[in-house]
């Protein structure tokens, strides 16, 4: 019985003084050529713009911890998540298994010896193993499923074949070293692998020759240590350093905020937006160079799945080769058309695991582009008639209660001690099937007795559309004149049935000093609801479905308040869709996207119909105008559809509403 | 030699108007100017261009231009326009020149305005007014290099007047076998029709997607149309099923109408189409769905079957 306080290893027992030296010679030039090539990134980075990392240290430890080091964006049901895991987890732990025997060998204090060995050798061979087999799916998964978002380059394969080959190396060293020092059995247990190695392939080895062998495998498994550290910057292994930067760098703000433009700046540098590459700012820049080409962002964009010239995953490698190039214009490589396609549904920034914000970078050219003149058609004359008529539909202002005839809603002016102001935004003003919705709400709002106002001919366009687009210009001066307006009538407390106000009022109006309680409508059914100043009655006993608005569930994070409200929990005949809740699929009226030509092959509407329609549902529900119109367009265009209705949330809890409880839905 | 070259645009009957207007902005520029037409059998049209104070009226004629083949009119134009050696090459905003005349700029290795609507001479040097954004603003520009290729927009400029003395005709002749041959022409479709233009008709009649295919669009859309001697018009779904011709599209993403009376046959109303018709003076929706949108913006609404009642009006208004 071996004492297991004794129980260590040799570290440098079979290599030579020399060796010692030239290797370590070895492991800090690869080091430099590293830290060189990083360097070098770090410079072009430093072109762009002061930006990013401007939270306190707080922020960036907690992001840290939550996406770089619990991966919490990584996690998943998938063969990508199990594998990343698997080389994640054995990555680090080797990583600090090394270190920490670096530092046993080269401290003061030699610990790596008795309890702590043995736990440190069983953990250092399990995480291995993790490594391996995480090298072993990464390849299976290249070679059999073949994912085309992921892409597939040879250099893949070398990098794949390296990191296999260390832990295999690492493995043999092991089981060598084990067998010519003729390791005690109940101490060699511990090194699990090393020891089934040494017991079956090296049975019977001569320990002279297991000790020449032994020297070579070292060597090997060292140059190639040496070999990964030097090949890191060109591979995707890069984001490894890049990814926690960029994790920690990327600025805080709200998913459904875009970036203020200072006027004052404008004025300065002239610019609008960003035309060459170094107008991006650092951080943006450096966000480039995190991405490890997953392709999950293109899995999720519904430019890309509708087959138009757009996917997010692109976008950042263009601009990444430009910057390596050398090259300054990024409508160079990144085509108009590319630009205009985005919904900006912010499914690929949802996705992307080391938090590159795609929409900020696609935000940032659309404003050069709008401030070059490059939008021409519906969309251009949507932005002017935000300008001259204060909506995107050309309609005069003057008939923005049109909707309201015969309800007697209360304005502001004749109600002014009112609680909630009732936004009601452009769609449900002018169109005239979001009109029924407008109509629908304020039903509701008075049969539940809350106490409410519209600002009729006073309310305008938010600019959420002007903004997206990119004419920044166009929501600053349509934001200042709503927030002034907000003020002078003392709202403090707004609702409204359309999830872009939503956003624009809480996310953006901030940025202008509107301050306000902002409520999709939503939530403000939802708690009428469950106060018992609303009924949500009984649903018709067909199948009903629920389309989340992006800028409602994805961006804003509300999934539960449409469900409560359609009774969706205690509904038998709900069904969910495949993509729901916070991973929602756009309807493809955002970003602007509602006022440009879309083939009729390349609309996100039918896609999403179709997937709509193969829940059986009878029923689509949703909770903006936008979608709303979209959704009744896509079912129209697929067989079937002309069986589903499509309706507003409001709207079914009005139909549903039980006889007694006040008028019919006009 | 003349300053200016003026591509005129013909139907190959007679000339087409709109595109005498870019004389007037040739008349600005200064210096001579020559009117140049391109196709096949041209004595007609040659002659009636005599008139407009041109230095010469240039005949590009030969039976391998009988069809506007891009390829082979931009090589024409370009030689044309070197041999005469014309400083600026005009034309007129219209497809046929979005065609053309980018080619034509690409040969001459010259820049390119489009839809020039004014010119402001400075200092010697002259800068283009266009529209940008859909026309919420005006770009001016210069170009750099000794020749350029304009496009005009019509509307900003005067119709010119024939009373000039007549001025010569020229061949222009050039070997046809050194034309591109990269396009094939298959063949010509031309929608021969009695009916007023859909963006200046005073009755419009539209369909949607209840009207089913192109037989049953034309008999009952245009039928009405014809007994009231209308326009026909088709939402966008309508002409994304192939019931009727992308011109004739309606709405936010095709021609914007006013007419005095817009009939909308199972039109249930999207916004996209309701865009381009909201200025029309009397809108008469004919809808079976009683919650249709479009009801909430028609003048007349009639809830039914449209194919029960489309005949019957069409009938009753036949009779008189």
């Amino acid at each position: 019985m071996t004492d297991i306080n004794n129980a260590t290893r040799e570290v440098f027992g079979n290599i030579q003084p020399w060796m010692r030296v030239v290797f370590f010679i070895m492991i800090a030039a690869s080091i430099a050529v590293l830290v060189r090539q990083v360097a070098a990134r770090v410079w072009l980075w430093r072109k762009g713009q002061k930006g990013g990392f401007e939270h306190s240290w707080r922020v960036w430890i907690e992001r840290l911890v939550v996406y770089a080091v619990a991966q919490k964006r990584v996690h998943r049901k998938s063969l990508g998540a199990l594998l990343h895991l698997l080389l994640f987890s054995g990555f680090v732990v080797l990583t600090i298994g090394t270190t920490l025997l670096a530092i046993a060998y080269d401290g003061p204090y030699y610990f790596h010896h008795g309890w702590y060995y043995l736990i440190y050798e069983l953990t250092m061979d399990v995480f291995g193993v993790a490594f391996i087999i995480g090298c072993l799916l990464a390849m299976y998964r290249r070679a059999f499923h073949r994912p085309a978002s992921l892409g597939h380059n040879s250099r893949d394969w070398w990098l794949l074949g390296l990191l296999l080959s260390l832990g295999v190396t690492g493995f043999l060293v092991e089981a060598l070293r084990m067998h010519y020092t003729q390791v005690q059995p109940d101490v060699a247990h511990w090194s699990i692998v090393g020891w089934l190695i040494d017991v079956t392939l090296l049975r019977g080895i001569d320990p002279g020759r297991a000790q020449t062998l032994h020297l070579g495998a070292w060597w090997l498994h060292a140059i190639l240590v040496a070999a990964f550290f030097a090949t890191i910057p060109v591979n995707r292994f890069l984001h490894v350093i890049t990814g926690p930067l960029n994790i920690a760098g990327r600025p805080e703000r709200p998913m459904g905020a875009l970036v203020p433009l200072k006027m004052e700046e404008v004025e300065q540098t002239g610019r609008t937006g960003v035309h060459e590459l170094a107008d991006f700012n650092r951080q943006q820049l450096l966000s480039l160079d995190s991405c490890m080409e997953c392709g999950r962002c293109e899995d999720a964009c519904p430019a890309t799945a509708t087959g138009k010239p757009l996917s997010p995953k692109a976008v950042v490698i263009d601009l990444r080769n430009l910057m390596s190039l050398g090259g300054d214009d990024v409508h160079r490589t990144i085509h108009d058309e590319t630009l205009w396609a985005c919904t900006m549904c912010q499914a690929c920034v949802q996705e992307c695991p080391v938090l590159i914000g795609h929409v900020d970078l696609i935000s940032d050219m659309r404003r050069d582009l709008i401030g070059e003149g490059k939008l021409s058609g519906p969309p251009a004359k949507a932005l002017q008639q935000i300008g001259s008529q204060s909506n995107p539909y050309g309609r005069s202002n003057s008939e923005r209660l049109a909707w309201a005839e015969g309800l007697e809603v209360p304005t502001a002016e004749s109600n002014p001690s009112f609680e909630y102001l009732l936004w009601v935004g452009c769609a449900a003003s002018f169109d005239p099937r979001a009109q029924k919705v407008a109509r629908a709400t304020v039903q509701l709002l008075k049969d539940a007795e809350v106490n409410f106002a519209v600002l009729g001919k006073e309310e305008s366009c938010t600019g959420d559309p002007a903004r997206r687009i990119g004419d920044e210009f166009l929501f600053q001066q349509r934001a200042r004149t709503n927030i002034e307006t907000l003020t002078r009538r003392k709202v403090k407390k707004i609702v409204t049935p359309c999830p872009h106000c939503y956003n624009t009022l809480k996310n953006e109006y901030p940025q202008f000093g509107g301050q306000y309680e902002v409520q999709h409508h939503s939530t403000l059914l939802a708690e009428l609801v469950g106060a018992g100043r609303l009924s949500n009655g009984s649903s018709d006993g067909e199948p009903i479905t629920l389309h989340d608005p992006c800028y409602l569930a994805r961006v804003n994070g509300e999934v539960d308040a449409t469900r409560a409200v359609i009774g969706a929990p205690n509904d038998a005949q709900y069904r969910e869709m495949p993509r729901c809740g916070k991973k929602t699929f756009c309807c493809g009226a955002g970003g602007g996207r509602m006022w440009f030509e879309e083939a009729p092959s390349q609309r996100v509407s039918v896609l999403r119909a179709q997937e709509a329609l193969a829940t059986g549902a009878r029923t689509l529900a949703t909770a903006c105008p936008f979608c709303l119109n979209m959704m009744t367009d896509g079912m129209a265009g697929v067989p079937g559809g002309e069986n589903v209705k499509v309706l507003d949330i409001a709207e079914l809890l009005l139909n549903r509403r039980p006889p007694s409880s006040g008028s019919p839905v006009s | 030699m003349a300053e200016s070259l003026i591509l005129i645009e013909h139907d190959r009957q007679q000339v087409k108007r709109p595109s005498l207007h870019a004389i007037a902005l040739a008349r600005q520029l200064g210096g001579e100017y020559a009117l140049l037409v391109v196709g096949h059998g041209l004595d007609g049209i040659a002659t009636s261009l005599v008139s407009y104070g041109a230095s010469a009226v240039v005949v590009v004629d030969d039976s391998a231009l009988e069809e506007p083949l891009a390829d082979r009119y931009a090589a024409v134009i370009a030689e044309a326009a070197r041999k005469h050696g014309a400083k600026t090459i005009l034309g007129t905003s219209s497809t046929f020149s979005k065609d053309v005349l980018p080619r034509a700029a690409a040969l001459l290795d010259a820049p390119m305005i489009t839809d020039v609507v004014a010119i402001e001479k400075m200092d010697g040097s002259i800068s283009y007014r266009r529209p940008i954004n859909a026309g919420s603003m005006f770009a001016t520009v210069k170009v750099e290099g000794d020749r350029r290729i304009l496009t005009v927009r019509p509307t900003a400029f005067e119709p010119p007047v024939a009373n000039a003395s007549p001025c010569a005709i020229k061949r222009f002749d050039f070997d046809p076998a050194s034309l591109p041959n990269g396009m094939q022409f298959i063949s010509r479709e031309e929608r021969k029709s009695n009916r007023p233009d859909l963006t200046e008709a005073r009755v419009v009649v539209s369909g949607g997607r209840p009207l089913k295919d192109k037989e049953t669009f034309e008999r009952l859309v245009g039928g009405l149309a014809d007994a009231l001697g209308g326009a026909i018009g088709a939402t966008r779904a309508a002409v994304d099923a192939g019931m009727a011709p992308n011109d004739y599209q309606i709405g936010q993403t095709g021609k914007i109408v006013a007419p005095e009376l817009y009939i909308a046959l199972g039109i249930s109303g999207a916004i996209q189409h309701l865009a381009g018709i909201k200025d029309s003076r009397i809108i008469v929706a004919i809808n079976k769905d009683p919650d249709a949108p479009i009801f909430q913006m028609a003048t007349y609404a009639l809830v039914g079957d449209l194919y029960q009642i489309v005949p019957q009006l069409i009938e009753s208004i036949r009779r008189g």
